[in-house]
């Protein structure tokens, strides 16, 4: 090794980084060459007086009461957040919520347009057994991607706030499960 | 050798909440170390660290097994310190703390380095406000590789985990952090005892030294200074 290899390598000699026949032959040529020798002390040096750093009786706390101070802080924190987290995500969702909101009441009146009768005629008497449009149709069933819309609108509050990370999110939650469906 | 922390988070992840109590016992005081050298003042340390392990609560699931979890932790750690010095510095309406040139290299420190050295009793004080002035100048890529090379133990692979960056990349920042130090610190180097550099260690001491700073790592035991 020559003394530009010495030179560029001394750090990470110094840092344990180097190691073995590299190392001999490092340790081999500060015997030899004062000049690298001195720039490894110095360095070697610099190093060591990080440690004159001093901290603070407080940062080097590592007491058992310490750590419980700081959990139950941290636990209140945790707490406080996750209401504001809510709150936050779903104000930043409030414009895509209110596209969901308007693309489900439009479908929601398609839907009723497409399905309603012609204009009848008016009639004078009461309709009692004539056929109403049945329910149980399906044909006549809303689409489910509008029913799932809807129940998402009706039931913000009971989806999870860890759901609430976008629109993706909220399309892939099992209508079932918001008790709109199948009930 | 396992990383003791893996099982905790793993099982944190899985909803034990006494696992993530757990981990900030054994990580707490390095966590608010780190800080307080980060960020230079108690309250905001303590601050930070709260802030550290709330996005280790809310971010749980980022976290990947093949990951060690303290280096993971380290990462988080200088980010949350990183975003505090941006935002003081908005708050300052400051461009930055970091005064070194394009090239990396320092101003010369202002005071008198030949000025009368100080009396025993302040030796220690003067010295302690000399090492934490020099590292606050390095630009702040250098200024992190110097705290987790130096106060946390950090390998130069860790150090590249926890910073992305490359081993050689790590490498060449740590040289000419060196270097800066050395700059800013040349007056005081002689105060440095042979035996305080390590240098007189021969190999089985070398290895001994490695072994525990792994083993410091592992435990999450307290640092190899103050």
């Amino acid at each position: 090794m020559n003394c530009p290899d010495i030179r560029e390598n001394l750090v990470a000699y110094l840092d344990d980084e180097i190691e073995g026949a590299p190392r001999r032959a490092m340790d081999a040529h500060f015997t030899l060459c004062a000049p690298c020798a001195g720039e490894r002390v110095a360095m070697a040096s610099t190093w060591a007086l990080l440690d004159r750093e001093a901290l603070p009786a407080s940062v080097t706390d590592e007491s058992p009461s310490a750590n419980a101070a700081f959990r139950a802080q941290l636990h209140e924190r945790i707490a406080a957040g996750a209401g504001a987290s809510a709150g936050g995500r779903l104000l930043r969702m409030a414009p895509a919520l209110g596209a969901t909101a308007a693309a489900g009441l439009l479908a929601v009146a398609g839907w009723a347009w497409m399905k309603s009768d012609p204009p009848a005629p008016p009639v004078e008497h009461s309709s009692v057994g004539s056929p109403d449009p049945s329910p149980s149709d399906p044909a006549a069933a809303p689409p489910r991607e509008l029913l799932i819309n809807l129940a998402l609108l009706e039931n913000l509050d009971l989806v999870q706030d860890e759901d609430l990370q976008d629109l993706e999110t909220l399309a892939e939650l099992d209508p079932d499960d918001l008790g709109i469906l199948g009930g | 050798m396992a990383d003791l922390d893996a099982p905790l988070m793993q099982a944190f992840q899985e909803g034990d909440l006494a696992a993530f109590d757990t981990l900030v016992d054994r990580h707490r005081a390095r966590v608010v170390r780190l800080a307080f050298r980060y960020l230079g003042d108690e309250n905001s340390a303590e601050d930070l660290a709260q802030e550290t392990f709330l996005r280790v609560y809310r971010s749980k699931h980022t976290w990947k097994p093949a990951a060690r979890f303290s280096t993971w932790l380290h990462r988080v750690t200088v980010n949350a310190c990183l975003n505090e010095l941006r935002a003081r510095r908005a708050r300052r309406g400051v461009e930055s703390t970091a005064s070194a040139g394009p090239d990396g290299t320092l101003p010369q420190e202002t005071s008198d380095p030949k000025a009368p050295a100080p009396g025993d009793a302040l030796l220690r004080e003067e010295l302690a406000a000399k090492v934490r002035a020099a590292i606050a100048r390095l630009p702040e890529d250098q200024r992190v590789a110097v705290l987790l090379s130096k106060y946390e133990d950090l390998s130069y692979r860790e150090l590249a985990d926890a910073l992305d960056r490359s081993v050689p990349a790590v490498k060449s920042l740590l040289v000419r952090a060196r270097e800066n130090l050395r700059q800013s610190l040349e007056p005081y180097l002689g105060f440095v005892s042979p035996a305080e550099t390590g240098l007189d260690d021969a190999g089985d001491a070398i290895e001994r030294r490695k072994q525990e700073r792994r083993r410091r790592r592992e435990t999450g035991a307290g640092e190899m200074t103050s």
